[in-house]
């Protein structure tokens, strides 16, 4: 009796800590992308990029689930991923240094050749990037710094 | 008398044929196959409005006049020559449907962002072409081959271009679409682009000059253009 009690108990703890990482079929992740839009002004604010733009942009892993966001009338873009595991996540890391990198690199021979405000205002986007992990997340936000601000947020759970 | 009357009116018939067929083969003439086309480029092509005879009412550019080809093409914003606004391109192509489109694109990032990845250079002038197409099916599209660079240029090789035209010359013969290998006049011995035509010290963006002799082939070529439809 008390086995099969303890293993009552156990597959209940097991499923309830399954359906915790799962919001109405979304994970956490995906949960959190929405929550940003929100508060960054709605999802009419952004466009997702499509799923060859996540492929081709970071080294073609692996992801449970993956999402990035460019704002439409203007500049910046976020991105969320749930890597199947911790330490993947950390090595992914890297790989989001390393996009981030290249595409302040990029932006930054364009300004040499044609000064603007907003590619300017893009390059700060991306030399201001910040990048968040939690357990088997990554997260990174290329956005002006009020908007960083509001994200990490929401992530942290504290909006 | 009723016969003096037909004559002269077979007489009036007969000038008025032959005046119509007289501005026929005038204005055959003096059309010329630049004049129907529309060009969507980045810089190199925005400059044609200032700088060549193009209208700018058939070039098509971003406001700030650079143009990625990369993954986020098909997001990117052209100014609408009729109205000013910005639209995606394959919008602008929707609307306006030009019945031919010249794609000069991947002097930016593209040429050397993917210099090791010509399958994503591919992937990603591949979609816009596509992604134009499915807008305007009618729109004749002319990929045209990416300028080569002078010496001076630090920021991207001629090895780099010619591997990125290998990959358009590619996509447009599995197309079906004529290729436009401009590059080819614009070349010195070397293989570098000739001094003559280059308008900045970067070794990349053209002069008046240089716009003569690109619409110039292009002209030449109209014959194999016109035919893929």
């Amino acid at each position: 009796m008390k086995r099969v009690m303890f293993l009552m108990l156990a597959l209940s703890l097991l499923l309830f800590g399954c359906r915790s990482k799962l919001t109405d079929g979304k994970s956490e992740v995906m949960s959190d992308a929405v929550q940003i839009q929100d508060v960054l002004g709605g999802k009419e604010r952004f466009d997702v990029a499509d799923e060859d733009f996540v492929a081709t942009s970071f080294e073609d892993r692996v992801f449970e689930e993956s999402a990035v966001y460019f704002v439409r009338d203007g500049f910046g873009e976020f991105g969320a991923f749930l890597l199947p595991s911790a330490a993947e996540a950390a090595a992914f890391e890297g790989t989001v240094r390393t996009y981030l990198a290249r595409e302040a690199e990029a932006i930054r021979s364009l300004a040499a050749l044609y000064p603007a405000e907003e590619l300017e205002a893009r390059l700060a986007c991306f030399e201001g990037a910040s990048i968040l992990r939690r357990g088997a997340a990554v997260y990174y936000f290329a956005l002006p710094r009020e908007d960083i601000s509001l994200a990490m947020r929401v992530v942290a759970g504290d909006s | 008398m009723r016969f003096n009357r037909i004559l002269f009116l077979l007489l009036a018939i007969a000038l008025a044929l032959g005046g119509c067929q007289r501005a026929h083969a005038e204005s055959k003439a003096d059309s010329r196959f630049v004049d129907e086309l529309t060009f969507l480029g980045d810089s190199i092509t925005a400059h044609m409005a200032s700088r060549s005879e193009v209208s700018p009412e058939r070039i098509w550019c971003t406001r700030e006049r650079y143009l990625n080809l990369d993954a986020r093409i098909m997001r990117a914003r052209v100014i609408a020559p009729d109205t000013g606004e910005e639209e995606l391109i394959t919008e602008l192509a929707a609307r306006v449907r030009p019945r031919y489109l010249v794609v000069t694109l991947g002097i930016d990032y593209g040429v050397y962002y993917y210099r090791d990845a010509p399958e994503t250079f591919a992937l990603y002038y591949e979609k816009l072409l596509d992604g134009i197409t499915a807008a305007s099916p009618h729109t004749v599209l002319l990929p045209q081959s990416i300028f080569p660079v002078t010496r001076a240029c630090h920021v991207v090789s001629n090895e780099m271009i010619d591997r990125a035209n290998a990959v358009i010359r590619e996509i447009a013969a599995r197309k079906g679409l004529c290729y436009l290998d401009t590059q080819s006049v614009l070349r010195d011995t070397d293989g570098y682009l000739d001094e003559r035509y280059c308008n900045s010290e970067d070794g990349i963006h053209l002069n008046e000059e240089a716009y003569r002799v690109i619409l110039a082939y292009i002209e030449g070529e109209a014959e194999r253009a016109r035919g893929i439809k």
